[in-house]
């Protein structure tokens, strides 16, 4: 069974100057556990949106969302509420997506305590929750200074590693990935996505990655599907759609995206993989490259 | 003052070595000795007049001191019924300061969750437009109405004086959480399941409550003014009982005769607290202003 199955989706915004936007325009898609779909496209073409739908952060206006085998958008609030801690999303703008006025440890303890409103009783003792929290921190990366800093005291990757630990604290099957490093230095950048396919593999997690960076996509998903305006273009194994892309639109998108890097060995890497360690440190290499 | 708890775009865009804005010709140092002294009154008169002996009782005419003029005995003389002012003074602010603090405090748990719920939907709707029309009634007419309707005691008076400040709360609290209900760490909350009660509180109160608190300050030092003026017009706590208002009145009819004292030192000790009040409000806004910049 896919853990994510939605069928002829379609969400429209309406303008302030009165127009209709279809952002997503009957999208339908299937995303097998463990795997890693990348969504690329560019500023506005719905991608986000997309990613949110999957979620029910917005509302869909038609089409169906099937979350490990669950219809969501026919959950009562609630029981949405419950189990989001299973579909979790990290946000582009880390610093954004933290509450400036909470510590590091309060952010990534709160989905627990809301866990725990719900009945988890493994998270009842703030004891266990505090181990879970500081073990989660270590996983990404940081240590237990961290617990009483608050976000505006962390660098922007730290600050993104504590976002991935929010949702991570909670043990989630499927993550949406949105944009996740496009705010970060490219150095910076490498180390969170080689962090990201490290998890995938230890958690077994699923990944949506949206993403306007082909290079990322590239290296980072097994999966691609191009959007323009709020339908899938193309869709294909990551090496099929940008090796040989068949849709003009894709073939533009690439064409527009940077040259190819120098020294770098992309066209060696196994396209496929995304999660195996060579492609992560591919990354870092390419990273390399570029700020040399 | 900087908008709350809005996220700045990028951390590096920080900017360093920002003057600091003087807000008055005070320093820093004098500055906080006088908000020292603002917290004390506040706190200190009606702890006063609870628990130091008083040189008279504020409560026994003496028929033969009426209207002495400040001495040794009498500091702050006599009123009309040869009762002591000083006393008197001191005594009013064991009702007037705490009817001012708890009427703020009433609108405030009433005003603020209203106002958080009120951004959207029908009822948010139909709350604020209650709200405006609270909001055009005259406040005075309205306090001196319902008290007169209710009995007129303490309590009334608070919740009149909270019934007239508490849209003033919903306004900003509603504006506050139109603003960061789009900021992304609200989206974040919802996307980790926090109840709608929970983001208001944790997430959109928790980035607003500068704004609310300096207006609470405000807020009480405006109560006094308006419980002085109930009790000027006659209508809340009832003699003998002495309040900064009705002392007032009392006092206003011995001007004529040049007996200024009855009138004019109540009138200090009420200015000296909505002073203080203020004082305190410019501390908190301080306060939270380099809170803000540190971040």
């Amino acid at each position: 069974m896919p853990i994510i199955e939605i069928k002829d989706v379609r969400k429209t915004f309406r303008t302030p100057q009165g127009h209709t936007l279809n952002a997503v325009d009957g999208i339908s898609l299937s995303v097998e556990r463990g795997e890693t779909l990348g969504i690329i496209g560019e500023s506005g073409s719905g991608k986000s949106t997309l990613g949110r739908l999957i979620l029910r952060l917005h509302e869909a206006d038609s089409g169906t969302i099937l979350l490990e085998g669950e219809d969501i958008r026919s959950l009562s609030k609630r029981q949405l509420r419950k189990r989001r801690r299973s579909w979790q999303i990290v946000f582009q703008e880390p610093f954004a997506s933290l509450n400036p006025r909470l510590t590091i440890r309060q952010i990534v303890e709160e989905p627990l305590i809301v866990a725990k409103q719900f009945g988890a009783s493994e998270y009842r003792s703030k004891a266990e929750r505090l181990r879970l929290v500081t073990s989660t921190l270590e996983e990404v990366g940081l240590s237990e200074d961290f617990l009483d800093r608050r976000p505006a005291n962390l660098s922007g990757g730290q600050q993104q590693r504590v976002g991935i630990a929010r949702c991570l604290v909670t043990d989630p099957s499927l993550v949406v990935l949105d944009e996740p490093t496009s705010s970060l230095d490219l150095t910076i950048r490498a180390s969170i996505l080689r962090m990201l396919a490290e998890l995938q593999v230890s958690r077994g997690l699923t990944y949506v990655f949206i993403s306007h960076d082909i290079d990322t996509v590239r290296h980072f998903c097994s999966r691609v599907a191009v959007m323009h305006r709020g339908q899938f273009v193309e869709t294909g194994t990551t090496h099929q759609v940008l090796s040989n892309p068949q849709q003009p639109y894709t073939q533009k998108l690439m064409a527009a995206a940077m040259p190819p890097i120098p020294y770098s060995d992309s066209s060696t890497a196994n396209a496929s993989s995304a999660v195996n360690a060579s492609s992560a440190a591919n990354a870092s290499s390419a990273a390399k490259a570029v700020s040399a | 003052m900087s908008i709350q708890g809005l996220p700045r775009t990028s951390p590096g865009l920080r900017v360093t070595g920002w003057p600091r804005r003087s807000r008055n010709f005070l320093t820093n140092k004098s500055s906080t000795v006088l908000t020292a002294i603002a917290v004390a009154v506040i706190v200190g008169l009606p702890l006063l007049a609870l628990f130091a002996p008083l040189p008279h009782d504020p409560f026994r005419p003496d028929t033969n001191a009426i209207g002495i003029a400040p001495n040794g005995i009498h500091w702050f003389g006599t009123d009309g019924n040869g009762m002591d002012v000083f006393s008197r003074t001191i005594e009013a602010a064991k009702l007037d300061l705490p009817i001012a603090l708890a009427a703020t405090a009433l609108s405030l748990v009433v005003g603020v969750p209203l106002g958080l719920f009120a951004t959207s939907g029908r009822i948010g709707d139909a709350i604020m437009r209650v709200i405006d029309a609270f909001a055009a009634l005259p406040i005075i007419v309205i306090a001196v109405v319902s008290i007169k309707l209710m009995g007129g005691g303490a309590t009334d008076v608070i919740l009149a004086i909270a019934v007239v400040a508490a849209p003033r709360f919903v306004r900003l609290s509603r504006a506050s959480a139109m603003t960061l209900r789009s900021a992304r760490y609200v989206e974040a909350a919802a996307a980790i399941g926090c109840s709608p009660v929970r983001i208001a509180f944790n997430h959109i109160f928790r980035n607003a409550y500068g704004v609310v608190l300096v207006q609470a300050t405000l807020t009480a030092a405006n109560a006094l003014g308006t419980i002085a003026a109930l009790n000027f017009l006659g209508v809340g706590v009832k003699p003998p009982t002495p309040t900064w208002g009705a002392m007032i009145n009392d006092g206003v009819s011995m001007l004529i005769r040049g007996e200024w004292w009855a009138a004019a030192f109540p009138t200090a000790a009420m200015l000296l607290a909505i002073a203080s009040l203020n004082v305190i409000a410019g501390a908190v806004e301080n306060k939270i202003e380099r809170v803000e910049r540190v971040r």
